[in-house]
């Protein structure tokens, strides 16, 4: 086993408001090994892009890293860097790609000109090769023309292009670690196609490690090797992909692979988790998933399950007392929701 | 035999209920908000007192003629009627906000709890009641000219709080003389433009077509022109006096709030209850009255207060050059003018009717941010 | 591009024509007919009878109305009574002057409102973020010939009394020149001009400054909650690039609009303190026409008043255009 580019230790990131904590993210640990993607899923509101911005320390206040966070990038923890070495390492070594590629991209600038700006800043490079780059970057990406798009403004081009000017911009410094946040979602389900290829594509030519994020287990399944599942600001289950998606260890993962649309299964409607995912501000107490989980018994609104340290582990107790995994329980869970 | 005492208690309880319509506060006292309670009838009483008692006092002081002398008592009757459905609004509406409420109790909410806006509120209502009770707060009379040899030019002191004119004439006075001219004809200029310009704005949004593209050119050139220059323009044209000058206001400062409710129309008319009410053929005047202006009010009273600040200014710009309410009627602009030549001697003269100028702009100006962050959140920076 | 700078254009030509009318019906709405202003004891009423043929006040409304047109647009704006010359001469020679003070003032408005923006924004909530909130609004409540007075008072007057205020900050009461003016040499020349210019430039502007800076705050608070913010930041960007290059280009867009807002409200301004400070511009004349009842000047610089703001206007939008990529390659 290699050493990790990136290892996160019990990071805690909590928005601070009059009203107490808002506490996003919540105790996450995992590590990125070199040259593999590692998959983040979860429901919207679990805290994965903060997790993204915590590694970058991009958290503006009121948001704040809790002390005893540890961001470890190779042998340096980030959370005890100063800011212009955190500058160094931004867009250099870990670069990040955004959810909304139209409002990511500055309107005012040309995509050349924002692509040569991390050149500039990160290799010391004069304009000319930093336009250069921008180009080389550009036809690395699949822009078609690039020496004409590189004098082009964002509204110019159409979302699957700008998707990959956004992946042009942070890969132009050759950084070990991608963050994709969400890079498909806002696309159509081709071009969506079309990104996922050329990230697995890039990643393979170009060696990085990548923190892929998605909600969607279809998209993780496609480009993940490990996967850890986020509920509630939390990791609740971690294995590979192909664990994950054999054999869920944690009822929630049960529940989104359950929610996958099967062409066997066409009759069924989709299912989905009933009830919905729970305020930050005020997580359940125990196991933040009891209130909706099917199997959930007395131990679990009392004691809350700890995530075992091994490569593939659940943060549930059903993993001391299996017995308890009953078939059927999603299915009464859903007519209880219907009758309600 | 039993329902004897059931009906005289029936008869208190509509007494009571006539007293609560009827006095300003009564019912906020009744609901136990005293605070609101006793402003409000203070309020009430106060006006009612000045109007019954300081009657010839007012009709003294304004000297110019009949006209100014309406003025005066418009101001006070429309206050006074304001206060009155403000109190009656605002205690049913109260009872509202605890049960879910209205648009405009959620709105009062926020108000309230914006300190700057509710500073500026207080500073407003102090300001009116200053301008009613102003025979009450001054034993000098504003334009008589007594021993000029003996008191001209004195400086602030407790006699004199902001010293005196070239006159010999208190300048405090003259000061609070002048702001029932600023605040009344600010008010009553406002009032015309606002009304105007809702009209117009409202008539140009529903309709579109050639009656918008006409109207909305109309309001292009009006405001192409500075507005001291419209003014002073048209103003040219005529002998200044009271009269002149709040028409002439009214008339030409409607074109900003037509904008603005144009806007609000637009997008208000495509929205389903509109449609809806077109679909029951409802007739344009009554869907635009009963429809579409009570949704664009929330702007046009924001509006209104921000407009009133601004006329203020403008007046006070107007009189200051002589193209206002004519001498000796003292107006805040004409006393800085008058205080101008001796201004090395006197700075006092000049110095304090701007400095209520200040006060009174930057309590319009608080007011209405503060309606604005509360009637209208997408606006809030 | 080209596009839209020609349908703005097409915009603003039938709004000077607007403009025109509206001077032509003020005109024509005053008591009497226009030469009726002029009838005073010392004009022989023959000569009126003679203005009434020149100007072809027999002729029906309709010609009357576009050969007023036809003259103003030749910049034949009449005859003043009052100076016994062209109100042209007159405009051409106050025109300017009115220009320099406004113009300095706009630079003066947006210079101090957009760096006070900037810092309020980017410091929001902070004791100074709310002193300076707190002032622009006593600023901007303010009226600007009292404000203008009091600069004269402060700073033209009183300072002559300490013996320890330096020189240079003892500034000019009024007018556009010092009288030994002639007997200076070209740097001093220049330098009496700009000493001149202090006190009224900044009477006129403080407001509007106070206001750009309360909108520069919005705006650039708006940008730096933007999405294009955060990706700067993780490229690496120093804050301070952040804020100057990728935060402000965006954040200054809507403030170039408040451009040809803020030029009527300079004018009226203007008007007043010209007068304050004896300024010998456009706003000082109108005034002075006024006064002295005469027409056809006060109509002429009324119209030169909103044809300026029609241009700036223009100008504005134009300028909107070539700074927004999204509209220059429209
Ligand atoms: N500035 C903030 N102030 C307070 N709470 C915040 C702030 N930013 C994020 N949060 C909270 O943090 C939680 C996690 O947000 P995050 O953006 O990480 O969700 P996500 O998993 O990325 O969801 P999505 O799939 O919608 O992108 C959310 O519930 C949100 O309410
Ligand atoms: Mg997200």
């Amino acid at each position: 086993m290699s050493e990790a580019v990136l290892r996160i230790e019990n990071l805690r990131t909590y928005f601070h408001s009059t009203d107490g904590p808002v506490r996003a993210v919540d105790g996450v640990s995992f590590e990125l090994r070199p040259g593999e993607t590692l998959g983040i899923v979860g429901e919207s509101g679990c805290g994965k892009s903060i997790t993204c911005l915590s590694v970058l320390r991009l958290i503006d206040p009121p948001g704040r890293i809790e002390p005893g966070s540890a961001i470890w990038l190779r042998d340096r923890n980030l959370m005890n860097e100063p800011e212009a070495a955190l500058r160094q390492v931004r867009g250099n070594q870990v670069s990040m790609i955004f959810q909304e590629p139209l409002s990511s991209l500055n309107p005012v600038w040309t995509i050349g000109e924002q692509i040569a700006e991390a050149v500039r800043l990160h290799r010391k490079a004069g304009s000319a090769e930093a336009r250069a780059r921008a180009v080389e970057m550009l036809r690395l990406v699949g822009i078609p023309d690039p020496e004409q798009s590189v004098n082009s403004y964002p509204h110019q081009f159409s979302g699957g292009m700008r998707q990959r000017a956004m992946i042009a911009m942070a890969l132009a410094c050759d950084p070990a670690v991608l963050l994709a946040d969400e890079p498909t979602t806002a696309l159509d389900v081709t071009i969506q196609a079309q990104i996922l290829e050329l990230l697995a594509n890039l990643q393979r030519t170009l060696g990085m490690a990548m923190i892929f994020v998605s909600h969607d287990l279809g998209v993780i399944a496609e480009i993940a090797d490990r996967v850890i599942v986020m509920y509630a600001g939390q990791v609740v289950e971690r294995g590979t992909t192909d664990e994950l998606f054999r054999d869920p260890k944690h009822p929630y993962t049960e529940g989104l692979l359950r929610s996958i649309p099967r062409v066997t299964q066409k009759l069924r409607r989709l299912a989905v988790i009933p009830g919905s995912v729970p305020s930050p501000r005020s997580w359940p107490p125990a196991c933040r998933f009891h209130p909706r989980c099917p199997y959930a018994w007395e131990r679990c609104r009392s004691e809350a399950p700890p995530l075992a340290a091994h490569e593939r582990a659940g943060r549930c107790w059903l993993d001391s007392e299996p017995e308890r995994r009953v078939a059927g329980a999603w299915d009464a869970l859903g007519g209880r929701e219907a009758q309600a | 035999m039993n329902d004897m005492p059931e009906r005289s208690g029936e008869i208190r309880h509509r007494a009571l209920r006539l007293l609560m319509a009827l006095i300003p506060g009564l019912a906020h006292l009744r609901q136990g908000h005293t605070h609101a309670g006793l402003s409000l009838l203070g309020l009430a009483l106060s006006m009612i007192t000045v109007s019954i008692f300081a009657n010839e006092r007012i009709q003294a002081t304004f000297t110019a003629g009949r006209l100014d002398y309406w003025v005066a008592l418009l101001t006070l009757a429309v206050t006074l009627g304001l206060t009155w459905v403000v109190s009656g609004v605002s205690s049913r509406h109260r009872l509202d906000a605890r049960v879910g409420g209205s648009q405009w109790a959620i709105a009062w909410l926020g108000f309230k709890q914006n300190r700057v806006a509710m500073l500026g509120l207080y500073l407003m209502i102090a300001l009116y009641l200053a301008t009613l009770l102003g025979p009450f707060l001054t034993g000098y009379e504003p334009s008589v000219i007594g021993d000029i040899a003996a008191t001209r030019h004195l400086p602030p002191s407790v006699e004199h709080l902001m010293g005196t004119d070239k006159f010999g004439r208190d300048v405090f006075t003259r000061v609070l003389y002048g702001a029932r001219i600023s605040l009344s004809i600010g008010f009553i200029a406002v009032t015309i433009s606002i009304t105007l310009g809702t009209a117009i704005g409202a008539v140009s949004g529903y309709f579109g077509g050639a009656v918008d593209t006409v109207l909305m050119r109309l309001v292009d050139t009006l405001i192409s022109f500075p507005r001291l220059v419209l003014l002073i323009t048209v103003i040219a044209l005529f002998e200044p006096s009271l009269l002149i000058v709040i028409v002439v206001l009214g008339f030409t400062l409607w074109p900003s709030t037509a904008r603005i409710v144009r806007g609000e129309v637009l997008s208000l008319r495509e929205r389903e209850f509109i449609l809806a009410a077109r679909a029951l053929g409802l007739n344009s005047p009554r869907i635009i009255l009963r429809h579409i202006v009570p949704n664009v009010l929330g702007p046009v009273i924001v509006a209104a207060t921000l407009g009133l600040g601004n006329i203020i200014l403008i007046e006070a710009g107007l009189s200051y050059l002589g193209f206002s309410v004519p001498l000796p009627t003292p107006t805040w602009g004409n006393i800085i003018n008058d205080g101008r030549e001796a201004m090395l001697q006197a700075w006092w003269v000049t110095t304090f009717p701007g400095l209520a100028i200040v006060i009174t702009v930057v309590a319009f100006n608080l007011v209405g941010d503060g309606l604005r962050d509360a009637l209208d959140p997408r606006l809030r920076t | 591009m080209t596009s839209y700078v020609a349908r703005r254009l097409l915009q603003a030509v039938p709004l000077l024509f607007g403009v025109l009318t509206l001077v032509f019906i003020f005109m024509h709405v005053a008591p009497g007919d226009p030469t009726a202003l002029y009838m005073r004891p010392d004009v022989d009423p023959a000569v009126l009878e003679q203005m009434r043929r020149n100007w072809g006040l027999d002729q029906p409304l309709y010609i009357q109305y576009f050969r007023w047109i036809a003259s103003f647009l030749t910049g034949d704006f009449g005859f003043s009574l009052t100076q016994n010359r062209p109100v042209s001469d007159i405009l051409l020679e106050r025109v300017p002057n009115t220009l320099i003070l406004s113009g300095t003032s706009l630079l003066l408005i947006f210079a101090i409102g957009i760096a006070i923006g900037i810092v309020q924004a980017v410091r929001q909530y902070s004791t100074m973020d709310n002193v300076l909130t707190v002032g622009a609004l006593f600023i901007y409540s303010m009226p600007s010939f009292w404000l203008g007075l009091m600069l004269i008072l402060i700073f033209a007057y009183k300072v002559h009394q300490l013996d320890w205020w330096p020189e240079f900050l003892k500034f000019p009461a009024s007018g556009v020149t010092s009288t030994n003016y002639d007997l200076f040499g070209a740097g001093q020349k220049l330098g009496d001009r700009i000493r001149h210019l202090v006190l009224p430039s900044i009477a006129l502007g403080v407001s509007s400054a106070a206001s750009v800076a309360r909108y520069m705050r919005s705006s650039m608070l708006e940008v730096i909650r933007q999405d294009y913010i955060r990706t700067a930041r993780a490229k690496g960007v120093p804050e301070r690039s952040v804020i100057l290059k990728h935060a402000l280009k965006n954040a200054l867009l809507p403030i170039i609009t408040l451009l040809g807002l803020y030029l009527p409200f300079l004018f009226s301004g203007a008007v007043l303190v010209e007068y304050v400070f004896s300024w010998p511009g456009m706003g000082r004349t109108i005034v002075d026409a006024i006064y002295q009842r005469d027409y056809p000047t006060v109509m002429a610089t009324s119209f030169i008043f909103a044809a300026l703001v029609v241009v700036a206007n223009l100008i504005a939008d134009i300028l909107y255009a070539l700074v927004d990529p999204r509209i220059r390659y429209e």
